[in-house]
């Protein structure tokens, strides 16, 4: 129980985060949810991550000003926690793997949105999309071992 | 979460798979424009607004009364080094053609929803029902137009930005004043859809002469929503050849720079409550 409340306020930080820092204009943005919903596919399997990472899309979905139609992130979130999931390994993961995990599913977000964009012949910022998966990774990379060191010992204590 | 077989994962199984079919009915449900989704929007903006207000670039209001001495100095400088900005934005917002007349309600981006691959999509502004916003309003920043409001919640209010799939706006191009919609969605090709700028598509609604250069503004909605007439969209960067079809295109250069937003304006308009006058031909 505990440990879906501390997912749950990793999630909702980190989407209140990628708005915040929109707003700042920064660029290139790292998707922090999707390192949340990365780290957790990773340490849990493949359902661990479909559920997180429909959450974590929910979240997004609903936060102001949200997506253009309620449901598309967490599907799209879905997906890539699923797709993160499929690298759960037995044993301690790696730094790297960590890294990669949160790479997978920034990379699967922003495949998503950059294949909608093309569907509907709108113009695709290709630098900014690659850039935008590399920040995510770099932060999953600094940031993930300590997310998956939280959620294991929530974990421990559930 | 371990991935067992006992009856816990089965009910998480269950469970998961409730959560996947309710999204899917809900985006269905967004798609095919039911109502109620809105109201989710209301509702959840109600709820989460505050947080954003609260984590929104820092202001006048938000500099804590009870810092150190030290830190204080610092953040009387950067308040009104802010005031003074604020000041020269809205300033060159009341002064912009765009606003001349219009009773304007300025408003600062507190959120910009997570980036699409073109872009910003959508914005959350820290003005809501309770400062008198309405749905549809036009939103324009000094530069020209930015979108128009969607969704409302008390204290916040979300905005689709200019370039957004589902935002067609009807314009005006060049000083012959022809007809035509501008979007972001359109047969550009994959070569010019994949160069990373914020290009839109002007299709006339019949062939006709427009040059590189041209303005763009709105043709004006009926009561002023969601777009008042008049407000500058962009400039033609380029006219595509005919190649048989019927209608003349082009591609054309936002002029407002989403990726710099801060003060904006929403224009406020009441519906005509007078019934227009009719005029007789021939006389002044």
């Amino acid at each position: 129980m505990w440990r879906l409340v501390v997912r749950g306020v990793l999630l909702l930080l980190a989407a209140l985060l990628v708005v915040a820092m929109g707003a700042r204009h920064l660029r290139p943005a790292p998707d922090l949810v999707a390192v949340v919903v990365g780290v957790v596919a990773l340490r849990g399997g493949l359902r661990s991550g479909l559920g997180v990472g429909l959450a974590g899309g929910w979240l997004l979905d609903l936060l102001p000003p949200g997506s253009a139609v309620l449901g598309t992130s967490a599907l799209t979130y879905a997906v890539a926690g699923t797709l993160a999931g499929t690298l759960q390994r037995p044993g301690p993961a790696s730094w790297l793997l960590v890294a990669v995990a949160a790479g997978v599913a920034g990379a699967c977000v922003t495949l998503i949105g950059v294949l909608a964009a093309l569907a509907r012949s709108a113009p695709v910022n290709v630098a900014g999309a690659l850039a935008s998966v590399v920040a995510t990774a770099t932060i999953g990379l600094l940031l993930g071992p300590l997310l998956l060191r939280l959620d294991a010992r929530w974990a421990r204590r559930a | 979460m371990p991935s067992g077989r006992g009856p816990a994962s089965n009910t998480r199984r269950r469970l998961l798979t409730v959560a996947v079919v309710a999204t899917l009915l809900v985006v269905g449900a967004g798609l095919v424009g039911l109502p109620g989704v809105d109201r989710v929007r209301s509702l959840a903006g109600g709820a989460f607004g505050p947080l954003e207000r609260l984590l929104a670039p820092q202001r006048d209001s938000d500099l804590a009364a009870a810092r150190a001495e030290r830190d204080r100095y610092a953040d009387i400088a950067r308040q009104a080094q802010q005031q003074a900005h604020d000041r020269a934005d809205l300033t060159a917002l009341l002064d912009a053609p765009t606003t001349d007349g219009a009773t304007v309600l300025p408003a600062h981006v507190v959120g910009i929803g997570r980036e699409g691959a073109s872009g910003p999509q959508r914005i959350t502004l820290d003005v809501g029902s309770r400062d008198g916003v309405s749905a549809d309003s036009t939103v324009v920043s000094a530069a020209g137009l930015v979108g128009r409001v969607e969704s409302i919640s008390a204290w916040t209010c979300d905005v689709v930005l200019l370039g957004s799939p589902e935002v067609v706006v009807g314009v005006r191009v060049g000083p012959d004043g022809r007809i035509g919609t501008v979007s972001a969605t359109g047969a550009l090709g994959i070569s010019s859809s994949v160069l990373g700028s914020r290009a839109l598509r002007l299709e006339l609604v019949e062939q006709g002469e427009i040059s590189v250069g041209d303005m763009v503004t709105t043709l004006g909605s009926v009561d002023g929503r969601p777009f008042v007439a008049g407000v500058e969209v962009g400039r033609v960067t380029s006219v595509e050849p005919l190649r048989g079809r019927a209608t003349t295109t082009a591609v054309v250069e936002p002029t407002v720079d989403l990726g710099s937003l801060g003060l904006v304006g929403i224009l406020q308009t009441a519906p005509r409550t007078q019934p227009r006058p009719a005029a007789t031909g021939g006389t002044p």
